[in-house]
């Protein structure tokens, strides 16, 4: 089961409300990244066992760092973080490799059922 | 999810945003082709929109995703930029803040009345041919209430199915009543039945269920070697899935049935054991810095203590506790002292937006430049500048720089440059705020403190062009003949010496006709402890902070000259100066000084001139920490503070700038 946890997000917010959440239920947030390129390195150092990627960050997007990240680590499980009216984005996500979505605004239920799933 | 421990740190990422888009919309307007301006104001109304859906700020939420909306055509090249979208964004960024300041006020987003006027004209920027992007997908399509569904085949997947006889299963999947975004469900699903089941035939149709145009179930028809219920389980591995029931699918009703309701399992609930929370950054009040700092300051003076019991008493195995509790005192000190430090930039952000607005209110041409963002300083002297720089960069554009037209005859370009550098030096850090406008007159200067009764035609008489200058400083000075709302009003200039004072900072002003004015301000990094000088002047001790003495030198009675009857002394080849700080202060002559030919003169600066200041003797340097005098003690000219030594004697501070008033 996931235990460590990355979260990938250019608002300390987003990242915040997640963190609270996932503490209060038990992961370990191991790493934070502010772009995609923050978070590919954050990546290849923490090996997290599961990464709450956002989609629109600056630098480089969500689904840019997902498929870097996929193509260096083919078993990672990204989950990507949306907006309602993202689901084109999310579909190409999953396309690339992710194995599933939240939707802001974001609900613990969600993300625990989609912990849960990996 | 509008939670109170959630609020702090949505309005710091608001402010943020804001700060973003500001910053980026005055790109914009230079160049209204800047990709990543377009790219940073989008990411920032998309970010600032999940943020306050999620806090449920829905009027932020609302202006944003137009916002959002607006800026998502602009990237991609169906909406140009031009001035009227750039002063409708200025405007919506207006909005924005105004609620988001609300919200940290009131914690609600107050009144709203605006907005509709504003998203109105978001809305009328979308090229007509779109279609407003909704914000919730697939709430609707055909509905299916399942039990029978016809599968539309084609004859390859008939042929198959017909091939694989009892290995055909229909598989019927509901999703949950909230399930967001159907048809990527139904992607998961397919990604999860890979390598395992074909999928022959699904309804509603393919291009429905991708879509995610349908209600919140749907058919699959898989041919599968696997067992029904670990198909299931696969497709239950999958989120927001709230019902899986397969059957064997033939032409007949199908006889096997299975339903498998959700068992949702949180994670986590099994091991809570060792579980290490790793937390990179916590927000920590000022006021709980600045009760930290005291704490660390009056480790010094308890530390000082040991220090004076220690040579009483000769231990020498107390004098090395006491040198490494010195080490870690020092090392708390400046840790403190770094976590207290925030970077100049905090509030230089704001300015280019107002500077800006000021420029176009008054139809003049104004390059703002910023320079030095990244110095950090004390968070109680960055708080407390934010006004006083406010102040000279209005003045520098109000009273500075020219109008277009004015400018070209005298052969300049018509726009104007305004800067705000910020640098370190020393121990101090220097702002600089400038512009190459008309520069100051001195006489003009002169003539209006002679008309507002503020200085005598003598007085003016004898001025410096530097003292000229400084006549902006005193209260009801005001030149231009017009006030306007937004500098001239000839209060706030005194409010910038007095709160500049206050830092222990100082300023100098230099300006040329036609060339410009330059507003140089010097602050210290720090506040709360500083590195002094004690010294005693007649019978008393007194310190006097480091950063304002230039040089301490050692002169002979015989050398001192009287000019225009005052005292002065020849240093570094020009006239100083001198001033006999017990004269001043009005203290008794200390026995056997009277006698001395040598004596110790601190150079100083007052008002941008050196000085130098007779004193006794000198003490040492020590680390001090400054307390504020208080009550009737506040008004006392000459002195910024005082501090308290180990022994418990209390030493004032000479403040050099009060000294002669």
């Amino acid at each position: 089961m996931a235990k460590t946890v990355m979260l990938v997000d250019d608002s300390a917010f987003m990242r915040m409300i997640i963190k609270k959440i996932l503490i209060k239920n038990n992961y370990t947030v191991v790493a934070e990244g502010v772009d995609g390129n923050d978070g590919y390195e954050k990546y290849k150092q923490n090996k997290p066992d599961v990464v709450f990627m956002d989609v629109v960050m600056p630098n480089l997007g969500g689904i840019d760092c997902l498929k870097k990240i996929k193509a260096d680590f083919p078993d990672a499980n990204v989950l990507m973080c949306s907006s309602a009216g993202q689901q084109s984005i999310v579909s190409d996500a999953i396309k690339n490799g992710a194995k599933g979505f939240i939707v802001k605004p974001f609900q613990e239920a969600k993300i625990l059922e989609e912990l849960s799933k990996l | 999810m509008a939670n109170e421990e959630y609020i702090e740190e949505f309005i710091a990422d608001a402010k943020e945003q804001i700060e973003n888009l500001n910053n980026s919309i005055l790109v914009l307007e230079k160049n209204q082709l800047d990709k990543e301006a377009i790219d940073v104001i989008f990411r920032a109304a998309h970010t600032l929109k999940g943020n306050s859906a999620t806090m449920g700020f829905m009027s932020i939420k609302e202006m944003m995703h137009k916002l959002e909306n607006v800026f998502d055509e602009v990237r991609n090249n169906k909406v140009k930029v031009n001035s009227d979208l750039i002063d409708l964004v200025f405007e919506c960024i207006d909005e924005v803040e105004a609620m988001v300041d609300d919200v940290a006020s009131s914690g609600s987003e107050g009144d709203t009345s605006g907005n509709a006027a504003i998203i109105e004209r978001l809305k009328q920027m979308l090229t007509s041919s779109e279609v407003e992007k909704k914000d919730s997908d697939g709430e609707q399509g055909a509905g299916n209430k399942g039990g029978d569904v016809e599968f539309n085949l084609d004859d390859n997947a008939r042929k198959k199915i017909a091939g694989a006889k009892d290995k055909v299963l229909r598989a019927k999947i509901v999703l949950t009543e909230d399930c967001m975004f159907p048809g990527v469900r139904v992607q998961l699903v397919f990604n999860a039945l890979e390598n395992v089941c074909e999928v022959v035939g699904s309804h509603p149709d393919l291009k429905l269920l991708e879509e995610g145009n349908f209600g919140k179930e749907f058919n699959l028809l898989i041919i599968s070697e696997e067992e029904q219920g670990k198909i299931k389980k696969r497709i239950m591995g999958v989120a927001e899935i709230k019902k899986v029931s397969i059957e064997k699918y033939s032409d007949k009703k199908a006889a096997e049935k299975q339903e498998i309701s959700k068992d949702s399992a949180p994670a986590g609930g099994e091991s809570k054991k060792n579980v290490v929370q790793t937390v990179q950054n916590i927000r920590v009040s000022i006021t709980k810095l600045d009760s930290l700092m005291n704490l660390a300051g009056e480790l010094v003076i308890a530390k000082i203590g040991l220090d004076e019991l220690s040579k009483r008493y000769h231990i020498s195995e107390l004098d090395r506790i006491i040198s490494d509790i010195d080490k870690m005192i020092i090392k708390l000190q400046d840790e403190v002292i770094e976590a207290r430090m925030v970077p100049v930039k905090h509030i230089f952000d704001k300015f280019p937006r107002m500077v800006r607005d000021l420029a176009k209110k008054q139809s003049k041409e104004v390059n703002f430049i910023v320079e030095g963002e990244e110095i950090t300083l004390d968070r109680t002297v960055l708080d407390k500048i934010g006004d006083p720089l406010v102040h000279l960069l209005r003045n520098a554009v109000d009273h500075g720089v020219e109008i277009p037209e004015e400018r070209k005859k005298n052969n300049k370009k018509p726009t104007g440059v305004v800067k705000l550098v910020a640098k370190k030096e020393k121990n101090t850090c220097v702002i600089e705020i400038s512009d190459d406008g008309n520069g100051m007159n001195p006489e003009v200067l002169k003539m209006t403190a002679i008309k507002k009764g503020l200085i005598t035609e003598k007085e003016a008489g004898m001025m410096t062009e530097k003292e000229a200058f400084n006549l902006i400083f005193l209260p009801g000075f005001s030149t231009t003949e017009v006030i306007t709302d937004v500098s001239g009003r000839g209060v706030g200039m005194d409010v910038v010496q007095s709160t500049i004072r206050s830092l222990r900072g100082t300023y100098t002003i230099n300006s040329e006709k036609d060339i410009g004015t330059t507003v140089t301000l010097r602050l210290p990094l720090s506040l709360a402890i500083i590195q002094s000088l004690f010294f005693r002047a007649g019978t008393r001790e007194y310190a006097v902070p480091m950063d304002v003495v230039n040089n301490i030198i050692t002169i002979k009675k015989s050398d001192i000259k009287k000019i225009q009857n005052e005292d002065t002394i020849i240093y570094r080849n020009s006239d100083l100066p001198l001033f006999w700080l017990k004269k001043l202060l009005c203290i008794e002559e200390n026995q056997g000084d009277e006698e001395k030919d040598m004596h110790f003169v601190l150079v100083v600066e007052r008002k941008g001139e050196e000085i130098g200041l007779i004193i006794d003797e000198v003490i040492g340097e020590q680390h001090i920490i400054i307390k504020p005098l208080e009550n009737i003690l506040k008004q006392t000219n000459g002195f910024s503070g005082a501090t308290i030594l180990g022994s418990g004697r209390v030493i004032l501070i000479v403040d050099v700038g009060t000294l002669f008033e």
